[in-house]
């Protein structure tokens, strides 16, 4: 499913160089949860973006759904996210002038979906997430939970080939988390989707089949460890 | 698809409703300015045409001299001048319909009722002038008795209203020109309260008119006319008449310069469509300014919802896509000033034309061409959408990694 070959990004914070990912190799299976933990400024975020298509990597190779995207050009890159990804982040990130509705809708606009068929497919996962009663609200009208909710229904709504979240429980008390993280394992379980969930939460860990351990833009000992200790 | 951009974009100005309100004044401000100075302008312009076209494009006004007609004012056009046309030079062309002659000259009045005598100027006109030509005197609008006759040199008079009082005369009193004695058929009607409308002789008040013959019998000479009048026949080459009439003169020895309608109408609007266009280049600055007050509110937006954009690139937005948001989003803040622009534009030309309307005598109303009003409209949406260029491109551009980031 993803494939990447010693990956380097660099990237400039104000001043600063910073060495994001320093020749990294993962490979994520098909119908995998991996959780990707490490300590912040272990260049986590900065992987997860580079496998969800947001960005490319300086060097290296990144494969994706078969396909070598590391020179992918911003419009292709677009394409494949608006196809193949879902995105769920810690801060829900949810456009705040638009209903749970049409927040989960927006995916689709972008590809062209007419409202009708739009709505539906909404309405459907908003559903399934529990907040079939919630769909005009908008999102200061609902509880961090919720939102997030909201955004992870946001992120199933194209269909993608895998869910990517970064921090999804950070911004939540830890009971809240816990049905967050149960939400994302069920997707997984059920419906055999591959995800992978950035996080520094050990407990978030947990779910996943994987954990890879990140520290200074390498995975730890340069080698994914197997097995779901945290 | 195109919709749905819309839907987007109008939640995005509805969710900031002052600022989106204040930008979209700014353009409501250039639209109301422009529609307010071009239905008006039009307006005065359709009205003098009006009156242009009610003295008829097919008449040919014919004065003595080689006048420069740039200044106007015809009216008293022989007075400054000694030489005068033969009227009846033209009465045998055969494109001419009918003409008329007037002759004017100052002349010594006075009356019984006034103290000393005056000098007034007298007009003489002859048939066809009141039969063919009477808008050229607002109608000549008798108000108290009749106008006078022309059989022979009848020593009859109609004076305008101001001269009747000067002279303390009314309709059937007796008035003396030059030592001899006249009957005042008629007085006309005070100008003001006449139909409206300009006249070419001037100042119609103070005017004392006699029949052409009478006046030749005063003053000496045989047709002489101070302007000859022609009217020419339906669907003929105005202008090539008027070269006919003056080649006329020119082989009867005097010199002629004539005026059509047209020449004076294409003049007139020659001088209101530079005012107009004048006007209307002061209004486009402050549209102008609208339009930038439309950039600066849509740099504030993209600012504003990096995060936003960064959301939507990650969820498969284009960049193309976003450009189309935002543009559509500015050029909305524009349609929608054009569209209020244009409707209080219309609102204060027609309450600016009752005021016109009431201070000139010139029935007046402002013109809204369908053209005015869909360019208007049409025109703040380009704006809009072109003030919108630069701040649309900031925003497809931004890297949705950074967008994220963005706090």
């Amino acid at each position: 499913m993803v494939e990447l070959k010693d990956v380097a990004k660099q990237y400039q914070m104000g001043e600063t160089e910073v060495q994001a990912l320093r020749g990294l190799d993962l490979t994520v299976s098909r119908g995998e949860f991996v959780a990707i933990v490490g300590p912040s400024g272990s260049g986590k975020s900065t992987l997860m973006h580079i496998i969800g298509a947001l960005d490319i990597p300086d060097q290296g190779q990144v494969v994706l759904d078969e396909r070598d995207i590391s020179a992918y050009e911003e419009n292709e890159l677009a394409e494949l996210r608006g196809n193949k990804v879902g995105f769920v982040f810690q801060t829900f990130n949810l456009i705040h002038t638009l209903s749970s509705l049409d927040n989960v809708a927006l995916p689709l606009t972008f590809q062209g979906v007419n409202r009708e068929e739009r709505e539906d497919r909404a309405a459907e996962l908003l559903e399934m997430v529990g907040l079939g009663d919630r769909l005009r609200h908008k999102p200061a009208e609902l509880s961090g939970g919720e939102q997030q909710r909201v955004s992870i229904a946001r992120a199933l709504v194209n269909d993608p080939e895998i869910l990517l979240a970064d921090e999804p429980t950070g911004n939540l008390d830890s009971e809240t988390g816990r049905e967050i993280m149960e939400l994302i394992a069920g997707l997984n379980s059920d419906r055999g989707m591959t995800i992978v969930v950035v996080t520094h939460n050990p407990r978030d860990a947990e779910y996943a089949e994987r954990t890879v351990k990140m520290f200074d833009g390498r995975i730890e000992n340069g080698k994914e460890e197997i097995g779901g200790e945290s | 698809m195109l919709l749905d951009y819309l839907g987007l974009s109008w939640h995005s100005i509805r969710n900031r409703k002052l600022r989106s309100w204040l930008t979209i004044l700014g353009v409501v401000i250039g639209v109301t300015a422009i529609v307010t100075l071009i239905s008006i302008g039009q307006g005065i312009q359709d009205s003098i045409t009006g009156e242009f076209e009610k003295l008829g494009y097919n008449t040919i006004t014919v004065l003595p001299g080689n006048l420069d007609t740039e200044r106007g004012g015809f009216g008293n056009a022989s007075s400054g001048t000694d030489t005068y046309l033969d009227s009846t030079v033209i009465k045998n062309l055969e494109e001419i319909k009918v003409s008329g002659a007037t002759r004017t000259e100052t002349g010594l009045i006075n009356s019984d009722q006034l103290d000393g005598q005056a000098f007034l100027r007298v007009t003489g006109m002859s048939e066809e002038v009141l039969s063919n030509f009477d808008d050229y005197f607002s109608g000549f609008p008798v108000e108290a008795g009749e106008r006078f006759s022309f059989t022979g040199a009848p020593l009859e008079v109609v004076l305008g209203s101001g001269a009747a009082k000067d002279l303390g005369v009314s309709a059937g009193g007796t008035v003396r020109i030059e030592g001899k004695e006249f009957t005042v058929t008629g007085v006309l009607k005070p100008e003001d309260q006449g139909d409206g409308g300009f006249n070419f002789y001037g100042d119609l008040d103070s005017g004392i008119f006699v029949p052409l013959a009478t006046m030749n019998d005063l003053y000496g000479g045989e047709n002489r006319a101070s302007i000859v009048l022609a009217e020419v026949y339906e669907d003929s080459d105005v202008s090539s008449v008027a070269e006919s009439v003056e080649n006329a003169y020119t082989a009867n020895d005097t010199a002629s310069t004539t005026i059509t309608t047209e020449d004076i109408s294409n003049r007139v609007n020659n001088v209101l469509g530079t005012i107009q266009i004048a006007l209307a280049g002061i209004a486009a600055i402050s549209l102008l300014v609208g339009g930038i007050g439309v950039m600066n509110t849509m740099y504030t937006a993209v600012l504003e919802r990096t995060r936003e954009i960064g959301v939507m690139k990650a969820v498969g937005a284009k960049n193309g896509q976003i450009l189309s948001l935002f543009l559509i989003e500015s050029g909305l803040l524009g349609l929608v000033g054009g569209a209020l622009g244009t409707l209080v534009g219309i609102g204060i030309s027609l309450l600016a034309g009752r005021f016109i309307d009431q201070a000139l005598s010139v029935p007046f109303a402002p013109s809204f061409q369908p053209g005015l009003i869909i360019g208007a409209i049409a025109f703040s949406f380009v704006l809009g959408s072109i003030s919108g260029v630069l701040p649309a491109r900031q925003a497809s551009r931004l890297q949705p990694v950074e967008a994220l980031r963005y706090e």
